[in-house]
């Protein structure tokens, strides 16, 4: 039986960062581009999956980019709790990639 | 080019040395950002990330490779780049420049807008979007948000920085400024390509500051394209990775916004040269009304932390009922002596959903620990300090389904068990400001470093 491949077993770089204070962008590389076209035809990633994902309106998600050059999927979205907010605790937003990583990519 | 960052990151001095021995016309470096949120532009701190220490020693390499190559440093500097940041770096060159031996003329450029510019912009009528819909930002600059600021800084683009190469100077010295700023004046000064050169700068800002390497970068410009190697031998380039940093920070890959114009990069292309260096070339600069970005940090108020840590099991399975239990308890506050408008108040709980509050998928936490902490803030600080107190003990003895801990539910950490936190700033302005002329409101000084006689 195949293992269940996901964007944790797939990807080299899965990261996340403020793309400016209100938006959190997340990029997901591939370290060849097989596994990043199977990615890119499956469109693992989607607007509304995204939104599934973070639990946040469709609305709010900003872009999902296939970057070839960088063999890489790109997601942006407004965050709820921005880097301006006294409360907020993940200010730069480097600790926002994980929703993304159970993925499947089939 | 050598371009690097001076921001507070540490790079090895092989990687430098090897990099100087190239011979480059100019050292470049990024200096200035909004990362670490509201408070380094809202408070009046000369210091406020990682204090004079780690940008000491890049000033150190910087300014004497500068000296002794004749050729220019241009840098952004001072943390948030506002204007006490800014004057926190130049005492920095003042004694390092002393230290040294040395003497250097710098052109110095502010970053920091004063409010009655703002204000007569408005009066004016001139129109100051937001750069993002969002509902805590007012769709168009208003005189509340310039008055209720405590500053307001704009990035400036390379135009000011080039006027200032042009001053007869050894280097510039800005404070806030676009990434890229320091890294593209000299390139369009000497009239490379701008999409050929606002592409090399958007790498090796990145290269520098976050991504794959935090190491000095060798790039070399041509009519058509850049070839970008590290200075460290023992790392590399590849198209691959020279690419993906183009990604960094930006919120669509295929067209990144700036001051004057849109770098498109859908026909980017990422060439090996060898086994270390990467040709980069394809990118256009399609040109629109120029604007700066104006960010603003507004006072939110004092605040006082506490941290407790949970290690029973019974109290991790009801955290739930517990952190309703402390939160009622801190909204009550203290009736007859603080209102719930005084205050505002959060707990964060480390090991159940902090990091990610509403987002979070894990819905129940497998984690044998809990971090609890009381984050209060006030507009007066006993407030904010008695509403955290009330939390903290709430935590230490509140009562929950099956408790059995009747002497304390929960571990406190420091003592006092309250920490001052300082003053909490928030983000009041995001906006865009139009400019006829992308210098006109940056000002120049030109300064003889050291600027006091060396001791």
């Amino acid at each position: 039986m195949r293992t269940r491949e996901t964007i944790d077993t797939l990807a080299v770089v899965v990261r996340s960062k403020n793309a400016g204070p209100y938006v959190t962008t997340c990029d997901v590389f591939f370290a060849d581009r097989a596994t990043f076209e199977r990615a890119r035809a499956a469109q693992v990633l989607t607007p509304e999956r995204v939104a599934e994902l973070y639990r946040i309106p469709v609305e709010s998600v900003l872009g999902v980019y296939y970057y070839e050059p960088g063999l890489a999927i790109k997601v942006s979205f407004l965050k709820t709790v921005d880097a301006g907010d006294v409360f907020c605790a993940d200010i730069a937003g480097s600790a926002q990639h994980v929703p993304l990583l159970d993925v499947e990519v089939p | 080019m050598l371009a690097t960052n001076v921001s507070g990151y540490s790079w090895p001095v092989e990687a430098w040395q090897r990099a100087l021995a190239w011979r480059p016309d100019v050292i470049s470096a990024q200096g200035t950002t909004l990362d670490d949120g509201a408070y380094l532009l809202g408070s009046d701190k000369m210091y406020t990330r990682g204090g004079k220490l780690p940008f000491r020693r890049a000033m150190e390499l910087v300014l004497s490779a500068a000296k002794a190559l004749g050729i220019p440093a241009v840098f952004s500097a001072g943390d948030s780049g506002h204007d006490i940041g800014l004057e926190g770096a130049l005492r920095v060159i003042d004694e390092v420049t002393a230290e040294l031996g040395i003497r250097m003329r710098l052109a110095v450029i502010s970053g920091e807008l004063p409010k009655s510019y703002l204000l007569d912009r408005l009066e004016r009528g001139v129109s100051m979007p937001r750069l993002i819909d969002h509902p805590r930002l007012s769709p168009w600059l208003t005189t509340e948000d310039v008055v209720g600021s405590t500053r307001v800084v704009a990035q400036m683009g390379p135009e000011p920085i080039m006027r200032a190469l042009e001053m007869g100077v050894d280097g510039v010295v800005t404070g806030r400024a676009l990434d890229e700023a320091p890294h593209l004046a000299l390139p369009l000064l000497r009239g490379f390509d701008r999409g050929v050169a606002a592409h090399m700068a958007k790498i090796v800002e990145t290269a520098q500051s976050g991504g794959t390497w935090r190491t000095p970068h060798l790039v070399t410009l041509h009519r058509d394209r850049f070839e970008i190697q590290p200075a460290h031998p023992a790392q590399r380039c590849t198209p691959t990775s020279v690419a993906s940093v183009a990604l960094y920070e930006r919120q669509n890959p295929y067209a990144i916004a700036y001051p004057g114009g849109v770098l498109e990069l859908d026909a980017a292309r990422y060439e090996p040269v060898d086994d270390v260096t990467v040709a980069v070339s394809g990118a256009r600069w399609r040109a629109t009304p120029y604007t700066v970005k104006l960010e603003g940090a507004r006072f939110a108020g004092h605040r006082c932390l506490g941290i407790a840590g949970a290690r029973d099991p019974r109290f991790i399975r009801e955290i739930d009922a517990v952190l309703r239990t402390v939160e009622q308890a801190m909204a009550d506050g203290y009736p007859g002596y603080v209102s719930g408008r005084d205050y505002r108040f959060k707990l964060h709980v480390f090991g159940r959903n902090a990091v990610m509050e509403d987002s979070e998928p894990v819905q129940t936490t497998a984690s044998h620990e809990l971090g609890i902490v009381v984050d209060a803030v006030a507009w007066d600080e006993a407030v904010a300090r008695a509403i955290c107190y009330r939390g903290l003990h709430t935590l230490l003895m509140c009562d929950y389904p099956g408790r059995r801990t009747t002497s304390g539910n929960v571990a406190w950490g420091t003592s006092p068990e309250v920490i001052e936190a300082g003053e909490a700033y928030e983000f009041s302005i995001h906006h865009l400001l139009p400019l006829d002329d992308p210098c006109e409101p940056f000002r120049v000084e030109v300064l003889d470093f050291p600027r006091r006689a060396a001791a």
